[in-house]
Parts: structure tokens; sequence; C-alpha cells
């Protein structure tokens, strides 16, 4: 009987690894042989050394990273200690007149006769000869483009040189740079007059920008002055701001909220409905007024322009409308009932029936037949049944232009109806040259039946356009209508020019 | 007659030039060394790659080898994990069909049938190995198929006796689990049997 952990490790026997492709010995070997050849060059090479740092560098390093001198081989080297030591000897008397003289820049400059002039030395040569030559101007021959490159290629090239050193050790790196700068920089204030001249340019740009900042201080301080003084007579009250105009409502579907796009108090964007009206069997229109109290409550007592005096009333009941109050809210103004709308200022009621304001039937305020406001029927306001709407408080509907506002068809309750379109007759001039096509007309059919407005949106030549226009106001149309009134629409009219 | 030669001696001959004695070297160990980073590794050809670095870093840095602190095939064993790591921090590359054709041929004497119950059997249990988390396949791959002892194990992964033999009940735990199917009958062989 097998247990479960021998039978475990004959499953796992199972998988099975190939063995090491021939190939794979092929490249191994391969890559032995150049590494082998490799070390065997770089033994033959000789290491390099900074003359400045003393640092020992790889054969194919040409700078030192840290003094960004060329680095040279051992026999320079030793030949630079033979050459210091033989002037140390030699020249203690002068070295003393000499000290402020670089060191390296004098064992260079002596060096261009006494060393072999190897590429790398004659550059060095080159460069601490350049920077030994004092000039009287900061300005060099080179142009500035020329010595921009120089420098870009300079850095470019330092950064090749020093990349390899920094991903071998950054720490090291940054740490060894910072104390090459750190020794460069003593070196530089421990010339001689450095640290004066360092101290006389720092005291020099100090004063002048204490002149410049007191300078602008005498100057803003005479300006504040010389304004006071000119105009006593004026306050400062605060930063003028843009005075925002006054813009008109959006003209809502309904109500008199006097803001608001909506349409009453249900949460739905819903145009409301219904209407009222009333009167007194007066014989004046309904005088102008401001509207009762609206509430969706059936009214227990009707609007009146007079009311009846009632000394001490045990109930004191006030008149309503039966509307949306989101669409009317409460006129504070001092002004009897009336129709908002009105233009007469004499107190009436109205030539309408069954109480209230107006010229309709029933309790309400209007021209409409119930016991809201507006034209329409049963309560509320906005023409048509009596319905809720939603969105909020909406404005302006009550006091639609019925007269003067022209309507886009979608707006009507009732579009216009053409009942004749005379068609238009071709011109000579159009016949001749055989001028076909379409020209579309945009027209108003106003209310009092009239055709108005005619502007041609795609017109034909040789008269075809103006015959066109002839023909339309000649149509015959039953106007529009819009809470039972009859208004004025925009219509889209087109007339075929085709010869057969 | 087989060569008697220490690894010592041998990497030291190798590191003067002498290519007779790398090359014994790395016949003494290419196979293990190839077969350790396949499974770690799941493909051939990364295994290839891994193998040929493991070597050629044995001759760059010689100075790392210790023998005093272990023997040489546990040291390549570390330097092929290591390298495995490495590998396993890139992206994945897809498997080639040179990596299939890289797989074991079978042998004439498995009949078809058989051939392909073994190939299913292996490629679960590949698998399987596969889903394990690194510690732990590392530590079954040297344990199961390498051989090589706990203190070797620990001395590869840098871990003490103690986790490794965690790792390893570990590993086996979720082995089992996982060819479960293959075990419920009985034995493996007797699945193939069947």
């Amino acid at each position: 009987m097998i247990d479960e952990a021998q039978a475990l490790k004959l499953l796992l026997a199972g998988w099975r690894a190939p063995a090491a492709p021939d190939r794979l010995r092929t490249r191994v070997v391969a890559s032995y042989r150049q590494l082998m050849s490799r070390d065997a060059a770089e033994e033959g090479a000789e290491m390099k050394y900074c003359p400045s740092c003393h640092r020992e560098f790889a054969p194919q390093f040409r700078f030192c990273p840290l003094d960004g001198l060329p680095l040279m081989a051992a026999e320079q080297r030793d030949a630079r200690a033979a050459f210091v030591e033989a002037r140390q000897l030699e020249s203690n008397n002068t070295r003393a007149a000499v000290s402020t003289v670089d060191e390296t820049i004098g064992f260079d400059d002596v060096t261009t006769e006494s060393l072999p002039a190897t590429p790398i030395v004659a550059q060095a040569n080159d460069r601490t000869r350049a920077r030994a030559e004092y000039h009287l101007t900061i300005l060099a021959e080179a142009g500035l483009i020329a010595r921009l490159m120089t420098e870009v290629r300079a850095v470019a090239l330092e950064s090749q040189l020093t990349w390899p050193e920094f991903r071998r050790d950054p720490a090291g790196f940054a740490r060894r740079t910072i104390a090459g700068y750190s020794l460069l920089l003593r070196r530089r204030l421990a010339q001689e007059n450095v640290a004066y001249g360092l101290v006389t340019a720092f005291v020099v740009v100090l004063t002048l920008l204490c002149t410049v900042v007191a300078v602008e201080h005498f100057h803003r301080r005479h300006v504040t002055m010389t304004a006071d003084n000119v105009r006593d007579d004026l306050d400062y009250l605060g930063p003028v701001t843009v005075i925002p105009t006054p813009t008109k409502a959006e003209e809502g579907p309904a109500g008199m909220a006097d803001h608001g796009t909506g349409g009453g108090s249900a949460q739905n964007h819903e145009r409301p409905g219904g209407g009222g009206g009333g009167g007194d069997h007066e014989a004046l229109t309904a005088s102008n007024g401001r509207l009762p109290q609206a509430t969706l409550e059936p009214p227990l007592l009707a609007p009146n322009v007079k009311p009846p005096v009632i000394e001490n009333p045990h109930l004191p009941t006030p008149a309503t409308i039966q509307a949306d109050p989101t669409l009317f809210p409460t006129d504070p103004r001092p002004l009897p009932y009336g129709d908002p709308k009105s233009q007469a200022q004499e107190l009436s009621n109205g030539s309408g029936d069954g109480g209230g304001i107006g010229d309709g039937h029933g309790g309400g305020v209007g021209p409409g037949n119930g016991t809201g406001y507006g034209p329409g029927e049963g309560w509320n306001t906005g023409g048509g049944p009596p319905k809720i709407g939603g969105g909020g408080p909406g404005c302006c509907g009550g006091t639609t232009d019925y007269a003067s506002r022209i309507f886009k068809p979608s707006e009507t309750s009732k579009r216009a109806v053409i009942l004749s379109k005379p068609e238009p007759t071709f011109t000579e001039e159009a016949r001749k040259e055989n001028v076909t096509g379409e020209v579309i007309l945009r027209m108003v059919l106003a209310s009092n039946g009239a055709v108005t407005n005619i502007q041609p949106i795609k017109g034909l030549p040789a008269g075809l356009t103006e015959r066109a226009i002839a023909a339309a106001k000649q149509i015959q149309f039953t106007p529009a209508e819009k809470d039972g009134h009859k208004v004025s629409q925009y219509v889209t009219v087109s007339y075929n020019f085709n010869i057969y | 007659m087989p060569d008697r030669t220490t690894d010592e001696a041998l990497l030291a001959r190798a590191c003067q030039g002498e290519e007779a004695a790398f090359l014994a070297l790395y016949e003494r160990y290419r196979d293990p060394i190839y077969r350790f980073a396949y499974r770690l590794l799941g493909s051939a050809v990364l295994a290839e790659d891994v193998t040929h670095d493991c070597f050629l870093s044995l001759l760059r840095r010689p100075e790392a080898f210790d023998p005093t602190r272990a023997a040489l095939r546990t040291y390549l064993y570390a330097a092929v994990r290591n390298l495995a790591l490495k590998q396993f921090r890139r992206p994945r590359l897809e498997v080639t069909l040179d990596d299939l054709q890289a797989e074991p041929p079978a042998t004439e004497a498995q009949q078809p049938l058989r051939q392909l119950l073994a190939a299913e059997l292996s490629e679960a249990v590949r698998r399987a190995i596969d889903g394990l988390p690194q510690l732990q396949r590392e530590a079954l791959i040297l344990f199961e198929y390498e051989e090589l002892s706990l203190a070797e194990i620990a001395a590869v992964v840098e871990a003490d006796v103690g986790a490794v033999k965690a790792r390893l009940a570990r590993a086996r735990e979720n082995l089992r689990r996982e060819l479960a199917p293959y075990l419920a009958g009985g034995t493996g062989e007797r699945e193939l049997e069947k």
C-alpha cells in the first residue's frame, strides 16, 4: 500500500525537465573566450591618474570626474612628481612670489617642453594655458554660439565619462563630487584678494539694492501724498464692480411669480392647465389690481374689487382663487383686488358672471371659466382643462400677448389651417431661360387673417421669387389658436417651378 | 574514469584562462543547473539565459564564491535563484514554439495512450507547481527534484532550516489539494495504469 506522501512523490516525478541543449554549451564557451580575451587586454593596459586628486582610474577614462582634468599615464605622473621635487629644491625663494599661481598651471606650463606631447597632455596644456592667460575683458574672441557649443560638448563628454562611475557607486560619487567642489571653493577663496573681492562685490550689490528699495519707497510715498493733495473732496468707497443689468425673467408657461420657468409645485417639469373668470355684470371692464391668495382648495369667498365692509366678523374669511400657490406668491401691494392684466383703473368687477373679477364665468379672475386665473377652464391657470404643473415657479404666463406675439407651430394649441394656396405663374424670362426649381418662403399667418413677414429662404432668379411672394400673399387660412385666442404663427411654404 | 579534480581547483584554473577546466566545470553542473532554472522559470529559453549567466558570473566575480561557506553546487543554485528572481521581476515572456519543442520527447517504448496520459499528468504537475508561491516552489524543486538536503536548501534560499521545512510542508499541502483528482484513485502510477 502506497501512502499519500509516496503517491505525491510519484506524481511529482511525472514532470520531467529537458536536458541542457548543446547550443548552450557553444554559447557559454564563446562567452568564456570573449571574457578571457578582454581580461587579458585590460591587464595589459595601464591605469591612469588624476594630476589633481591623485585618484586612479581605468584606462578607458580620459578625464577625472571630480576635477575635470585630463587623466595621465603612470610615467607622466612620475615625471610630474620629479618635477615638483626639483621645483621645491630649486625655487624656494621664488616660490613665495609666485605662490598665488595655481600649481597645476605652473606644472603644465613647464611640461609643455619637458614631457612628450601626447594628445591628452597637449589638450590639457591648451586648456590650462588658456585659463592662465589674462584678459582685460570678459568678452572672448569666439562667438556666443561657438562658446555655448563648446560648453555643451564639454558637459556632454564629462557626463558620458562620469556616468559609469556614478552608476557603480552613486552615493560615493556624490560624496566625492561634493568634496571636490568644496576643495575647489576653498582653493579659490584662499587665493589672494578673492575674499576681499567677494566681500566688496557683496557690499556693493547690497548697497545698490538698498538704494533701489529706498528710492521706490520714497517715490511711492510722494505719489500718495500728491494724490491726496489733488482731490481732497473724494472719498474712497470701495472697488468699482460691474453693475448688473436687470434682466427680464425668462417666460414660463404661467404664473405671476416673476421668476422661474417652471409650471407648478409638482416635481417633474410639466405645463399647468386651467383658468378662471368671473364678473358681476358690470358695464366697465374689470379693473387692475392684485390677485387674492392662491390656494388649491375651492374658494369660500370669490374676490371682489369692492368687498362689503363687515364690522367685527365672527369668522374672517379671505377671498381666494383656486390655483397653484407656487405660481402665485402673495402680492403685498396695498391695492384692491383686480385683474393684473387689465389697464382699467376704475374699480369694476367686470362684465362676467358668477362672482369674481373679469369677463368670464365662475368666481375666479380673468376671461376664463372657473375659479382659477386667466383663460382656461375649471381652476388653476395656463389655459385649457385644469391641471397641476410642475418644475417650480413660473412667470409671465398670465400676461401672454396673444395679439402681437408670433408663435411657433409647436407653441400653439391649434395650428393654422391653410384653406387655399394659389400657385404662382412663370415669368416670361424664366420660361426663356428654362429656370426651374423650388422657392421656399417663411411667413407669418397673422391672427387677423393676413399673410405678413414673407421672407425667402431659398429663391430662384428671373423673377420667380417675386412671383412666389405674390402668390403667398393670396393664401387664405384659419389663424392658429392658443388658449382660446387667435394668434399669429410662423409657417414655411414651398413653391415648385417646373416646366413640363 | 571520473574527474576527481575539485571544483575549487577547476574554477581557479578556469579563471586563469584554461578552457578545459571551465568545460569540465560546465559539464559537471550544466544539467542540474539548467533543470533547476527550467523548473523555476517554466521556459527553456529563459533557462538557457539563466544558465549561461550563472556560469559567466562565476568567472566575472570568482571572489564571490567562498568554498568555506558552501559547495560550488550550492553556490550555483543560489546564483540561478537570484537570476531567476530578476527574470520574474521583468515582464513574463510568451512561451514560444521552441519552448514546446524543448520538452523531453517521449520514449519509443511508451504507447500513444500512455504518452497522452503522461503528458497530461506532467502538465498538471507543472501547473500545480507553477501555481505555488515563489518561496514554496523553489524549496520544493530543490528538495524533490534536485534532491538537496534541508541545510543546502537553507543556504541557497538564505533562510534557516525551520523555514525551509515549513515552506516544504505548505507546498506539499497545496500540491495535495491541487492534485487531488490524481491522488484520489490511489497513486499517479495507478492513474496511469488505468
